[in-house]
């Protein structure tokens, strides 16, 4: 028996209800992505910004003075970390040497390739808090202080050959030659001389604190700064040969050893290398040598010749020097407690720079740190630059 | 001869019709459920967007606001006044002569390559802009440093940098030579526009939202939100207490709440609520 076809439409009906049932569930799960792509695309954002403060929070505990202090003005560098959850890169621009721009990009990383990117930018403007010291004067001591042969103390400003990069934002201004309680006992003879604006001058209120307190900062403050560096150099006492660079064998300035004060050449390994140095008692330098950044001598300093130095040097007892060649770009400050005679001979030079002094301070990360402004530091650059 | 054809039975028709009707009715159930629970959803979802586009509006905006510096201008439990920062610029030059002037980056080269876009798109200063300028004064003190507020008289967008050379903008402020007579602003200094706006609720429609204005009316952002308690802000100190001293506010405690006329599958108003707390990170 032949069956002609019999349409019903309970099926049709139950096909439609399925697709209409599909369509909803397709739907549903289509809001469902969409709300967990914002979901997570809002958390990485934040987790961006942090990721950004996190950098910028580690340049700023750890401001290398060493390395960030040799950025030119209006120049800058960059540093990059990879953490947990992404990369930050922060770029330090110098604006001014005492002010300072951070500007912390965080990229998250965390997700792979679906959820990855997510990008922000935030912005910190810092300042450099350092220690206060303002040498006033080329040579600053007391008692009697005889410059002979062809020495010459100088307070008209110097800023070393090759050094301009880094000093535009400092003062240039001229000071006194030699700043001494009692000017009539300061004596040239020979072809020693003294200039600067003025050459001479003097001073009453020095005492023995000019030479032991600094702004907020004591001597025995800074010595122990300087042994914490690792630049007590006590032990090679009571003379010390050929001070010079020196680097490691992958070419980075080796700061760990003792008689390595730094290269005067900013381009150098060392060049940003201004460490705090200390001799517990007479020293004499010889066999030439060269360093920077600040010497802290407890008892008399005796330069034997050819030896150059860009900072500052604190003796607390005579400043002396013979030889040729001996070079102070900066400022000393002797005390000369015992009020002997010091003499200043050879063809020695100390010429006053307003720059090495600062740079000393300022390159060292014990002496100075950089802290974010009050107020309206912190910046969203992702909305600023948009 | 007959040919055997057969029509349906009545037995036959009345049994596939309460069979269709079963599953047309069982069909329609399933499609009121879901559309309920659909609805619900999409009511759930939307109020969560509606908090958290808030939360991040409120989060990115007042982030930034200095309560030590007096940005904080009015608050109370559902509105709040404040200074917003908007652009950003270092100044390259400086010139205090008649009228005071400084001279701004529009961006900056990084040496590796990249770009520091700090005044890219549309975002420059312009004339009549309020802005702050960063004085150092002593250099190794913060004690003595200040922003000084001053209003932009001009816009010379024809300058360059002196150390680069690169495109800046000459800000002008005549008139206003007595803000920078004590204080000392230099190359690095850090200039910032801002804005003054209020946080609060507005109705449209019948419907509430979160709105701001300057000083004009309410401009909705988002919403809805709940009638009553939609937007609440608490306002805490840095050891966390609760203050009502402007300048002593270091947490902003914000809620949002939203609410809908849709009901959920157990028959209750579909709502939802997000609290954040907003450090203000100047």
């Amino acid at each position: 028996m032949h069956m002609r076809n019999q349409r019903g439409f309970a099926m049709p009906a139950a096909i439609g209800a399925l697709v209409l049932i599909g369509v909803l569930m397709t739907a549903g799960f289509y809001l469902s992505q969409q709300e967990l792509r914002i979901g997570v695309a809002s958390k990485n954002a934040n987790m961006a910004v942090n990721i950004a403060q996190a950098g910028a929070n580690e340049v700023l505990g750890n401001w290398n003075g060493y390395q960030l202090g040799n950025i030119a003005v209006w120049s800058d560098t960059t540093i990059t970390d990879t953490i947990a959850n992404g990369i930050w890169e922060v770029s330090i621009a110098n604006g001014n040497n005492y002010v300072y721009f951070l500007n912390a990009t965080g990229t998250v990383t965390d997700g792979g390739v679906r959820w990855a990117g997510a990008k922000r930018t935030i912005g910190i403007v810092t300042k450099m808090i350092f220690a206060d010291i303002n040498p006033p004067a080329a040579l600053t001591t007391r008692g009697k202080t005889e410059i002979k042969g062809g020495a010459i103390v100088n307070g008209t400003h110097l800023t070393p050959p090759a050094w301009s990069p880094y000093c535009t934002a400092f003062s240039t201004s001229d000071t006194t030659g030699v700043l001494t309680n009692d000017t009539s006992i300061i004596g040239t003879s020979g072809g020693g001389s003294v200039a600067g604006a003025p050459a001479y001058d003097q001073d009453s209120t020095i005492v023995d604190s000019t030479f032991t307190n600094f702004g907020d900062m004591v001597w025995a403050e800074l010595t122990a700064l300087a042994a914490a560096e690792g630049k007590d150099v006590s032990s090679l006492r009571p003379t010390i040969n050929g001070t010079a660079p020196d680097t490691t064998a992958s070419g980075a300035c080796n700061e760990a050893t003792l008689t390595n004060w730094g290269d005067t050449l900013p381009t150098a390994a060392c060049g940003a290398y201004f460490p705090l140095i200390y001799a517990n008692g007479d020293v004499t330098i010889q066999s030439g040598g060269q360093g920077q950044g600040i010497l802290l001598v407890d008892g008399n300093l005796d330069l034997r010749g050819d030896f150059l130095f860009y900072g500052l040097i604190v003796v607390q007892g005579n400043f002396e020097t013979q030889g040729s060649g001996n070079r102070i770009v900066g400022a000393v400050m002797a005390s000369n407690a015992s009020v002997d005679q010091q003499t200043v001979t050879g063809t020695s030079e100390v010429t006053y720079s307003r720059c090495t002094v600062q740079r000393a301070i300022l390159n060292n990360a014990s002496l100075s740190r950089a802290r974010p402004v009050a107020q309206r530091s912190w910046i969203d650059l992702t909305a600023v630059a948009n | 001869m007959t040919r055997g054809r057969r029509g349906f039975t009545l037995i036959e028709l009345l049994i596939v019709t309460v069979l269709g009707s079963l599953v047309v009715l069982a069909s329609i159930q399933v499609l009121l459920v879901n559309r309920r629970v659909y609805t619900a959803q999409a009511a759930t979802i939307s109020g969560q967007q509606t908090t958290r586009m808030g939360i991040e509006i409120l989060f990115a905006e007042l982030r930034e606001v200095s309560a030590s510096g007096g940005d904080i201008l009015e608050m109370s439990a559902d509105s709040l006044r404040v200074r917003l920062m908007r652009k950003f610029s270092i100044v390259c030059a400086t010139d205090f002569s008649t009228p005071p002037s400084v001279t701004v980056i529009r961006d900056f080269l990084l040496n590796n390559g990249d770009t520091l876009y700090i005044m890219g798109g549309t975002n420059r200063f312009a004339q009549s802009d309020s802005v702050f300028i960063f004085a150092d004064n002593r250099e190794n003190t913060m004690n003595d440093d200040v922003w000084i507020g001053a209003e932009i008289s001009l816009v010379d967008p024809t300058v360059t940098c002196p150390q680069d050379g690169d495109p800046a903008l000459k800000l002008e402020f005549n008139g206003q030579g007595a803000l920078f007579a004590a204080d000392s602003v230099g190359v690095g200094a850090a200039v910032r526009s801002f804005e003054k706006f209020t946080f609060g609720t507005t109705t449209m429609n019948g419907d509430v939202y979160l709105a701001r204005r300057d000083t004009a009316s309410y401009v909705p952002m988002t919403g809805p939100l709940a009638p009553t308690d939609g937007l609440a802000f608490v306002y805490r100190d840095a050891m966390g207490n609760v203050t009502n001293v402007e300048t002593d506010v270091a947490q902003i405690e914000v809620t949002l709440r939203t609410g809908s006329g849709v009901l959920n599958s157990l028959g209750r108003m579909v709502q939802d609520s997000v609290q954040v707390w907003i450090h203000t990170r100047n």
